[in-house]
Formats: structure tokens, C-alpha cells, sequence
């Protein structure tokens, strides 16, 4: 008798999959999909809402409600494309994104390995000159070759970048799928963590903690990873509670299928989608995070960063302004890119332009 | 809408009761005694340990701890600091002026220009204004406040002798005492007030941009067109109210952004407010301070959450129900 629930759900999982050559029911399967991924993008842009409710103080300084603006703007989009049913495409400027941050990510990857001078050697080049074919971005009062500066800053960004990212989807993300689809009291403890690390705006958090906790890229890392977790906890948890009470679902449980079977199989899916989408503005935001506590001098100690970079250079402004504009360039076409990448693939995800 | 507001409170002081309890964990956590991170380099002389061991209680236990310091705190003493002889709460009461000052210049100069940028780009969406201001925002959300405010310092206090630059910036005190309040002058604070407003800026202009020309799109609108009004007074008259909403409670949810901003952009500018009080803090680690600063902002940027919460809710029904319902 307790197999009998198990065989039903296995056959209910594989009848979908094993009906050959059935057309109609294609179309029909087809059609609910693409109503399912409707419905995440509306919950979705329920969740960039309600973010830019509570992240409005989640990242660093101005940045944070940045999270509102652009899911705003990729979710609510331009409806132009209605009407001409044609499916969007990601553009050239999508592809430079693409290509720079290609770029920084093999740089922060090979800094060690490529041919340039040490970033911390002192008279690498003649001290305090302008861009040349020796040094690309000059030399500051004391030598040190910038060019070889910003690639080298490049390692730390990526890194809180790419955990951030990482961190965010798994537990921010696997903490909201489970919230909207439990509901419940689990969802209600999800709800409140989230809240309690929105109270701090983001930078504040990331602060206190490399204060109390003490300055080491360890804690930097923890600090970023952890005020980026409670904006993919939205995200997830609204999408997921939209799809959970989608009919498909209450139909795969009467034919038994397993709560947990559905989540992974069902639900998951859907809601890896906008998370997913989320990801490249997640990034921009924890890089942003590390700029500005690297530019208040509490990021990492040892490790060069390009806010503290600007920061050095702030007093140099006067004589030696490159010392400044070098990591600027590099920091802003960064983050650039990140957001239009996030801003770019919000639209194309979004079915009311992509005419799925 | 009074159940509404009531579950909104709870939440709120559950909300605060855990930041400050974490806080004060962080703090007497510490690895080593809190007494050394407390006292920092005055850690070696024996009153001040035992006069510090008696004021925190440390031979009660934690929670205990915890509830006299929150019933200290709640009355307004947050302590004494050991480096600077001071009194917590006046530091911070010295220096919150300057930082509000601050705040509020950023949120007028950031609505000041928000909202008839807006009204702008709805006139005639995708046309040339509005796809500029489309791409200047983008860039601007790209452009964090020490970038920004650096850039300001570059243009126009090193190249042209506009504004004075950091380090010259000019403030006056108020009041008198041990610790009077300080106030920066107009001149002072106008570069770090448009550093701080940008990204407000950017964001603002957005959210209001498809707010209007959702609102255009409405009957009413037709209506009131149809009837002989022009584009701009309908704009003004029709659109602007109900398009506002989502843009009020912003205004309230972007005081958490700007008190982070005013820490990044105090630094930046050289400006004594509470953002560099709390870095300096961190620098020496002044950890009653640092401590009072972050329960300080947590508690203000909630409560502010909570008012514009209420409100919203108050003044546009629609929500209300819906948020009873859902």
C-alpha cells in the first residue's frame, strides 16, 4: 500500500513525458508553460516591488534602490514589442557587456600571469606621468605602473562578484523557493530573516560587521554575501508562491506526487528564471558594496581594490587626477555593463516582449 | 487598516528587537573580552577595567546583559565612550544635524529634479529627451557616490574654483556646551547634497516615468483630452496625482539609501557628520560608538518604513484593501 502513492506519482511524472507524438497535448503543455512563465514575470515584478520596498536600503549608498529601477524597468518594459509580436533580441550593446565583462573576469583571472609589471613596484615608470604605450593608464606620484593596478583590482571585484552570485542563488534563492511553496510558519521565519537584514541599509551591514568582525577579505566576502542574500529571497519567494498555487500543481499533488518531487521537478524550474535574470544586478550591487567600503578603507587589507584605489587618488586629484580617473573608468564601465546585461536579459526573459 | 498598521508595528519592533540584539551579540562576542575591544589602547589600566566591568555587569549573564543595556538605551544612554571620555549620545547628537542637513537637501534637490524630468520623458516616451534621460540614468546608477562626488571635487573645486574642496569645507556650530551641534553653510553642502541626490535621482525619475505613462494610457485621460484640455495641462492636472504613489513611498524607503550615501559621501567630502563619526569610530574602535550609530539608523530608517508604510496605506485605499486581503 505505501508503494501504491509512489507508483502514481512515477507514472504521473512519466506520462508526461512519454506520450509519443501527441501534438495536442504538446500544444497544451506549451501553452501552460508559457502562461507559468507569464505568471513568474508577474511575480516577479510583484517581488521588484516589494524590493524596491525593502532593498531601497539594501546595497551601498545610492546604488541600492538600484535593484528597483532596473527590474522595474526590465519587468514593466516597453510594450512596443506587443504589438509587432517580434521576439526581441539582445542587441549589440548586450554582446559589448558581454565581451567587457568577459574581459575583467580573464583579467582578474590571469593578473598574475600576464606580462606587467608588478602592481606594487615602486619606479615601474617615470613617477606621476599621463597614458602612454609603455604604462596604458600612466604612473602614480611613486612609479607604480596603474594599468597593472586596475587589472590586479580587478581579482577582488570578481570574487565578491561571483560569491555574492553563488551565495545569493543558493541560499537567498533556496530560502524564498521554499518559503512561497511551504508557506506556513516557514515562510514567515523567511519573511522575518529577510526583514531583519533589510532594517540595516546594506552598506551599514557590510560595516558593522568587518568592525566588529575585523577587517580580512574573509569577512569583507561574508559581510557582501550576507546583505545580498534577503533581494534573491524576495525574488524566489514571490515567484515560487505565485506557481505553487497554480493549477499544474495541485494537479501533480492529487495525482501524488511528492511535495518535495514538485518543488525540485515543477517549481524550481520556473523560479530559477527571474533569480537567474537577477543575478548580473546582484553582482553589480555586492561590487559596488566592496567599492564603497574598499574606498572607506575597511575592505580587505591586503588586497587592492579599485575604490580603494580611488580613494588614493583622491589626494592626487589635483596633481596626478589619472591616479583617480584609471580604476573609475574600469569600476564604471563594470558596473555598466552588469546592469545593462541585467536590464537586457529582465526584457528578454519577459514573455509579453518574447511572444513564447 | 488598523489591523494593517498593528501587524506592520509588530513586525517593526520585532524587527529593531533582533538588530539591536545582534548588535550588542557582535559586540560582546568579540573574540577576547569585550572589556579589551571596549577600552581598546586604554585596555591596560585597571580602573577603567574595573569601572567598566561594574557600568556592563559582565558577571551577569548575557540576556540579562542585554536587557539592562536595551533599558539604557531605550532612555537615551548608550554609554561613555573610553577614547574620547564622551558621552555616546552627544557625540551622535553633535554630529546628526550636519547628516539630516544633508539628507534633506539631497531628497529636495532629488524631487526638484525627478519630477519634471518625468513629466518630460511621458510628454513623448522613446522620443530624443526621453532616450537621453534613459541612458543618463542608466550611467548615473552606474556611478556610486564617491565616484560622483570625486568627479564634482575634480571639476569644479580643482579645475574651476566653484565650490571649496574637501578639507576647506566651511561649518558652523550651534549651541554650546561640550559638544555643540554642528551645521555645514549652504556653499559647503551643495556638492555633497548633489553627490548624494543622483542616484535618488536616477531612480526617482524612472519609477515616475512609467508610472505617468501607465496613467496616460487610462480612459480618464482620454476623457479628459477628448473634452479640450492640452497635453500639458492634463499631464499636470490628470496624471500626476495618481501616478505618484509607488514614487511617495520611495521617498520614504530612500532615507536608508541616503543615510549609507551620507556615510560614503560625509567621507568623501570631509563633512563632520555621523557617517564619518563612524568610520573615524571604526578606525579607533570606538565600539560603544559604532555600536550606538548602527541601533541609531536602524531604529530611524524602520520607523520611517513604518510611517510611510501607514500613510501609503491611508492615503490610497486601493492598497489598503489589497493588502488586507493579501
Amino acid at each position: 500500500m505505501p508503494d501504491s502513492s509512489a507508483d502514481t506519482a512515477t507514472r504521473g511524472g512519466r506520462r508526461s513525458r512519454s506520450v509519443p507524438g501527441a501534438s495536442p497535448t504538446d500544444r497544451a503543455e506549451e501553452a501552460l508553460k508559457a502562461s507559468l512563465v507569464q505568471a513568474a514575470s508577474n511575480a516577479a515584478r510583484v517581488a521588484s516591488a516589494g524590493n524596491a520596498a525593502g532593498t531601497a536600503g539594501g546595497g551601498a549608498g545610492g546604488i541600492d534602490s538600484e535593484i528597483a529601477a532596473l527590474s522595474h524597468d526590465a519587468l514593466s518594459a516597453p510594450a512596443a514589442h506587443i504589438d509587432t509580436g517580434v521576439k526581441p533580441r539582445l542587441g549589440i550593446g548586450f554582446w559589448l557587456a558581454v565581451a567587457w565583462m568577459a574581459l575583467v573576469v580573464f583579467a582578474a583571472i590571469f593578473a598574475n600571469v600576464l606580462p606587467l609589471p608588478s602592481p606594487n613596484k615602486v619606479l615601474a615608470g617615470p613617477p606621476n606621468q599621463g597614458p602612454s604605450w609603455q604604462h596604458l593608464f600612466g604612473t602614480d606620484l611613486i612609479g607604480h605602473d596603474l594599468f597593472s593596478q586596475v587589472v590586479n583590482g580587478a581579482r577582488i571585484s570578481m570574487l565578491i562578484g561571483s560569491t555574492s552570485v553563488v551565495v545569493g542563488l543558493v541560499v537567498g534563492g533556496g530560502m524564498g523557493i521554499i518559503a512561497g511553496f511551504y508557506r506556513g510558519f516557514v515562510d514567515v521565519i523567511v519573511v522575518w530573516i529577510t526583514d531583519v537584514l533589510l532594517t540595516l541599509p546594506g552598506l551599514i551591514l557590510a560595516l558593522t560587521l568587518v568592525a566588529f568582525l575585523g577587517q580580512s577579505l574573509e569577512n569583507v566576502i561574508l559581510a557582501i554575501d550576507l546583505l545580498s542574500i534577503p533581494a534573491y529571497a524576495r525574488i524566489a519567494r514571490a515567484t515560487s508562491l505565485a506557481i505553487s498555487q497554480r493549477d499544474f500543481v495541485l494537479t501533480a499533488l492529487a495525482l501524488g506526487s511528492k511535495p518535495r518531487r514538485i518543488l525540485f521537478r515543477d517549481v524550481l524550474p520556473l523560479v530559477a528564471i527571474p533569480i537567474a535574470s537577477y543575478a548580473a544586478i546582484g553582482a553589480s550591487i555586492a561590487i559596488l558594496a566592496e567599492g564603497a567600503l574598499a574606498f572607506l578603507g575597511l575592505s580587505s587589507p591586503n588586497s587592492l581594490s579599485w575604490g580603494g584605489m580611488i580613494a588614493e587618488g583622491q589626494q592626487q586629484l589635483s596633481t596626478a587626477p589619472q591616479v583617480t580617473f584609471a580604476p573609475m573608468i574600469a569600476f564604471f564601465v563594470t558596473i555598466m555593463a552588469l546592469n545593462y546585461i541585467g536590464q537586457r536579459a529582465g526584457a528578454a526573459l519577459d514573455p509579453r516582449q518574447g511572444r513564447l | 487598516m488598523a489591523s494593517y498598521v498593528g501587524w506592520r508595528f509588530v513586525r517593526m519592533v520585532s524587527v529593531v528587537f533582533a538588530v539591536t540584539l545582534f548588535t550588542f551579540l557582535l559586540l560582546n562576542l568579540l573574540p577576547g573580552s569585550p572589556i579589551n575591544a571596549i577600552l581598546g589602547p586604554a585596555a591596560g589600566d585597571p580602573a577603567a577595567r574595573a569601572e567598566l566591568t561594574s557600568q556592563l555587569g559582565l558577571n551577569h549573564p548575557l540576556f540579562f546583559r542585554y536587557f539592562i543595556w536595551l533599558g539604557h538605551a531605550v532612555r537615551g544612554n548608550l554609554g561613555q565612550s573610553y577614547i574620547s571620555q564622551e558621552s555616546v549620545s552627544s557625540a551622535i547628537g553633535a554630529r546628526l544635524p550636519l547628516t539630516l542637513e544633508l539628507m534633506v537637501m539631497a531628497e529636495v534637490i532629488s524631487l526638484g529634479l525627478a519630477i519634471p524630468t518625468a513629466m518630460l520623458c511621458s510628454l513623448r516616451p522613446n522620443g530624443w529627451f526621453d532616450k537621453f534621460v534613459s541612458r543618463s540614468t542608466l550611467a548615473l546608477l552606474a556611478l556610486p557616490a564617491f565616484m560622483l562626488g570625486e568627479l564634482l571635487i575634480f571639476v569644479f573645486s580643482v579645475k574651476y574654483h566653484v565650490f571649496p574642496a574637501s578639507g576647506e569645507t566651511t561649518w558652523f556650530t550651534i549651541g554650546g556646551g561640550t559638544s555643540p551641534a554642528v551645521v555645514a553653510t549652504p556653499q559647503s553642502i551643495l556638492l555633497p547634497s548633489i553627490t548624494l541626490a543622483a542616484g535618488q535621482l536616477a531612480l526617482f525619475a524612472r519609477v515616475l516615468r512609467g508610472d505617468l505613462l501607465a496613467t496616460l494610457k487610462s480612459e480618464f485621460i482620454l476623457m479628459a483630452r477628448s473634452k479640450g484640455f492640452s497635453r500639458y495641462y492634463v499631464l499636470l492636472h490628470h496624471a500626476l496625482r495618481p501616478s505618484s504613489f509607488s514614487l511617495m513611498s520611495l521617498v520614504g524607503l530612500s532615507v536608508g539609501g541616503l543615510l549609507a550615501g551620507a556615510v560614503v559621501v560625509e567621507n568623501v567630502f570631509a563633512l563632520p557628520g555621523m557617517g564619518t563619526l563612524l568610520v573615524t569610530s571604526i578606525e579607533k574602535r570606538d565600539y560603544l560608538i559604532v555600536q550606538g550609530i548602527v541601533v541609531l539608523i536602524a531604529t530611524g530608517f524602520v520607523t520611517v518604513n513604518f510611517i510611510t508604510d501607514a500613510l501609503y496605506g491611508a492615503l490610497d485605499p486601493r492598497i489598503r484593501r489589497a493588502r488586507l486581503i493579501g
